[in-house]
């Protein structure tokens, strides 16, 4: 639980109210409430460690931690319609459907469990709903797959591999 | 210095999983000293409490439940074990810290922190002697089955997994030391940190090849102090140029004192050098006169067995026979 109270710290440090956008929500913008973060943790061959925040107006913070080309935080952004094409993929993969853990604390889901895979944490607020899903990515299985096909997109998305490879 | 691959085994069992005598362990960007961190949130983390050596706590790395590991201070109060997380797994990086502590207990003067820098530094040393150069599991297999590779000598794991290590980087990205086949292991054990391991204790894989295949490609490097002297007079007697003839094929091997190039050119009288080898190798003669080749490139172990009357046949990869003439 504490890294999901760490995400959400880091997500209110670095709103749009705080981020110097200053712009109303246009009608034709994502839900206000639209929040995605993405974290991905260690692993044992040195997995790039960064954390991923998009607002709803586009902002995008990125924090690099370990092991990736850019440390620290920056802010830029994605457009209207990356965000909700981002939005709309994560929907039709079933994100909002999927379990709340793949892998921690329990096999539940996994065919099998590799001998190395980092942490993802995917949270992932819009329209009055939210959900965060732990993801252990030595879990093997097809609903881990599908969380790391959304993930990747989230990273995709964002342009992420220019900061981290 | 002769390396005493003993005492740097010795070192190694001892602080599998604690941080090294100089009392530091390194994450990915900066080194953590345990004196400090005991009393100031050095790193920094949110988490960080004092954790002073006179409560009792003492510095480990543990399983952290999910694969990896966290650095911690423990201590036993009333029968419990007490913990103060120091760092999760997130950014510990102290591999070539560690075997760097463990080689220099073993007399050497190594100091180094990144994996690349670590095997090619360790490369370069006069008593060192690279038996196979990113070769597959089970080419390094027979390398370490051939016992010429002992319990002190190194492991460097080169990354061809494109989803792998660094983001999938080609370079040298994890290290360790060999430590034998201990404990009914057939394969043979390694020493590392991060993730701690020593055979018998660690709670991941430690056998010496890590991962399943398509992951790593595998180096090793062998300390040859203590390699047994070579009889002197069938040392004599090698140099020069032999041929092999093995499964329809002929090779031409240049003998030189300790080490072997091939081509697949045959020599002209009075010629001293392969211009464009094949392969090379180190060769290692047993006390019955039994002489073992690596060959770098392939990690193909030969062996060439002394036959009654004089000369040699040969085995490669204990499976197919050759026969060996003494050319001039």
């Amino acid at each position: 639980m504490l890294k999901i109270g760490i995400i959400f710290v880091f997500a209110l440090a670095f709103s749009p109210s705080t981020a110097s956008s200053g712009q109303a929500v246009k009608a034709t913008e994502s839900a206000p409430d639209t929040l995605i973060v993405l974290q991905r943790g260690a692993c044992e061959q040195r997995c790039a460690v960064y954390r991923i925040v998009i607002f709803a107006d586009g902002t995008v913070v990125y924090e690099g931690r370990h092991f990736v080309r850019k440390s620290g935080l920056m802010k830029t952004g994605v457009s209207q319609e990356v965000l909700s094409k981002l939005i709309s993929d994560l929907e039709a993969g079933g994100f909002f459907q999927l379990e709340d853990n793949y892998g921690y604390g329990n096999k539940d889901h996994c065919d099998s469990i590799d001998s190395d895979g980092p942490a993802a944490i995917l949270s992932v607020s819009n329209r009055g709903r939210s959900k965060t899903v732990l993801h252990n990515h030595r879990c093997v299985g097809s609903a881990p797959h599908r969380l790391t096909e959304l993930e990747d997109e989230v990273d995709r998305a964002v342009g992420t591999a220019q900061w981290i490879k | 210095m002769a390396y005493k691959r003993n005492d740097a085994v010795k070192f190694a069992d001892a602080r599998w999983n604690i941080p090294a005598d100089d009392g530091v362990f390194w994450l990915s960007n900066q080194s953590v000293s345990i004196d400090q961190v005991r009393l100031h949130n050095v790193i920094p983390t949110p988490f960080w409490k004092k954790a002073p050596v006179a409560d009792g706590w003492k510095p480990f790395f543990v399983d952290d439940g999910s694969g990896g590991e966290k650095a911690v201070f423990q201590r036993v109060s009333s029968g419990v074990t007490e913990e103060i997380l120091i760092n999760p797994w997130d950014g510990i990086a102290d591999c070539a810290h560690f075997l760097s502590r463990c080689l220099t207990a073993g007399g050497l003067k190594i100091a180094e922190r990144g994996v690349p820098s670590l095997v090619n530094t360790l490369q370069q040393l006069a008593n060192t002697k690279t038996l196979c150069e990113r070769v597959p599991r089970e080419a390094g297999q027979r390398v370490i089955d051939s016992d010429v590779f002992k319990p002190g000598d190194m492991v460097g794991y080169f990354n061809i997994d494109p989803a792998g290590d660094y983001g999938g980087k080609k370079q040298y990205s994890h290290s360790a030391m060999y430590v034998g086949k201990i404990g009914g292991s057939t394969d043979g054990g390694i020493t590392c940190h991060t993730i701690c391991r020593f055979p018998g204790r660690s709670w991941v894989e430690d056998s010496w090849w890590l991962k399943p295949p398509g992951h790593y490609a595998y180096t090793l490097i062998h300390f040859s102090d203590d390699d047994p002297r070579p009889d002197p007079v069938k040392a004599a007697a090698l140099p020069g140029w032999w041929q092999l003839d093995y499964s329809g094929r002929t090779e031409y091997y240049l003998m030189q004192a300790g080490s072997a190039t091939y081509t697949k050119r045959a020599p002209t009288k009075g010629q001293t050098v392969v211009h464009v080898p094949e392969g090379t190798a180190y060769w290692f003669m047993a006390a019955n006169g039994e002489i073992t080749f690596a060959w770098r490139k392939s990690g193909t172990v030969e062996v060439w067995t002394p036959v009654a009357g004089g000369g040699y046949t040969s085995k490669i990869n204990d499976a197919t026979p050759g026969v060996l003439t003494k050319l001039f």
